[in-house]
């Protein structure tokens, strides 16, 4: 019973937010997506215990996780686009692959090295205490 | 009110979770959609309307993943002056190199611009597409190839580059491969990775969500 109403509760806060967003866009002419500034609202209104966990969780959980399903219609799609695709076919899977490797390659050695760096920083630091 | 699109769709998703195949569910589903579509001769403007209904989740869906975000936040905290510019670096990097690379290869100006939030997460990537005249369809197909390879590829290659670090290794495979990489993390049962990875794929969203309609403006 409990779980029913804190997943009416986290459907309708996730809508009002939704709304809320929409409405302040459209009011603003900002050209921000709407579901993206909901992201950081809903993550400040959690985060400053305006909004409880308890009260989102159920709902965020289950859509998080049949989320893939929602996005078949526009995956399917794609079959619009194959003249397209049969035109662009290398440029789009060689850049999907080389960016690919090349964006994690290059974030992971500079996170390593910063992480690293950091350590250092600090070890120097207590030494010098 | 037509329902077929729906249906199948429903179908094998329930079908295809239970099945836990190693190629990501989108692109199996994706692919036996497509094949009974030519199949049976239907329009995909018919079995979008019939299943239409699905995509109206895309956003609350969108908004939920503030849920993650604030799970995994602590990790950001533990490390702020380490790993904020590690997001940025990700985020940059993956603007210009796809917008160069896409470009030197001659690809169209609107598959480049479907190309750009490659790296993002579905929901957000589809959102910047349309905003930026991308194919919001292209850009999912893309962005599920680039989650495939990041999450097929990434430990491997990233144990060859001798990255030890749990915290580089999810940011890393986080905002290069989304949703899709973290699934990776998360199969290995690391759970420093997996946390560092979400936070990563959402930031990394957010970020790209901001700079990438302004980077268009220059070219």
């Amino acid at each position: 019973m409990k779980r029913i109403l804190n997943f009416t509760i986290g459907f309708l806060i996730i809508f009002g937010i939704l709304f809320f967003c929409k409405f302040l866009i459209n009011f603003t002419k900002i050209p921000f997506p709407a579901p993206i500034l909901g992201i950081i609202v809903l993550f400040v209104l959690l985060s400053l215990k305006i909004i409880k966990e308890e009260w989102i969780n159920d709902f965020c959980k289950f859509i998080l996780k049949y989320m893939i399903l929602f996005f078949m219609p526009a995956f399917v799609g794609v079959i619009e686009y194959f003249d397209i695709i049969s035109k662009n076919l290398y440029p789009i899977l060689a850049t999907i692959f080389i960016t690919t490797i090349l964006i994690m390659i290059i974030t992971a050695l500079f996170t390593e090295n910063v992480v690293k760096y950091k350590r250092l920083y600090n070890l120097r630091k207590r030494a010098q205490k | 009110m037509n329902i077929f699109g729906l249906i199948i769709t429903l179908t094998l998703f329930l079908i295809f979770k239970k099945l836990k195949l190693k190629i990501p569910i989108i692109i199996s589903i994706g692919i036996l959609i497509i094949l009974i579509l030519k199949l049976f001769d239907i329009n995909y403007q018919t079995y979008y309307q019939s299943a239409s209904i699905l995509s109206f989740f895309i956003a609350p869906a969108t908004i939920a993943l503030a849920y993650p975000m604030y799970k995994n936040y602590h990790i950001l905290i533990k490390n702020k002056r380490a790993l904020y510019p590690s997001l940025f670096v990700a985020t940059f990097s993956a603007i210009i190199l796809t917008y160069f690379i896409s470009k030197l290869l001659k690809a169209d100006y609107n598959v480049i611009m479907s190309l750009l939030p490659k790296s993002t997460t579905l929901p957000i990537a589809l959102e910047i597409s349309k905003s930026i005249n991308g194919y919001p369809e292209l850009t999912a197909c893309i962005v599920a190839l680039t989650g495939v390879i990041g999450g097929a590829f990434g430990h491997k290659i990233l144990k060859f580059m001798k990255i030890k670090s749990d915290a580089a290794i999810g940011i890393a495979i986080g905002s290069a491969s989304h949703v899709i990489g973290t699934a990776a993390c998360a199969e290995r049962k690391n759970e420093k990775q997996t946390a560092a990875s979400t936070i990563a794929l959402i930031i990394v969203g957010l970020l790209s969500a901001i700079f990438i309609p302004l980077f268009k403006n220059f070219y």
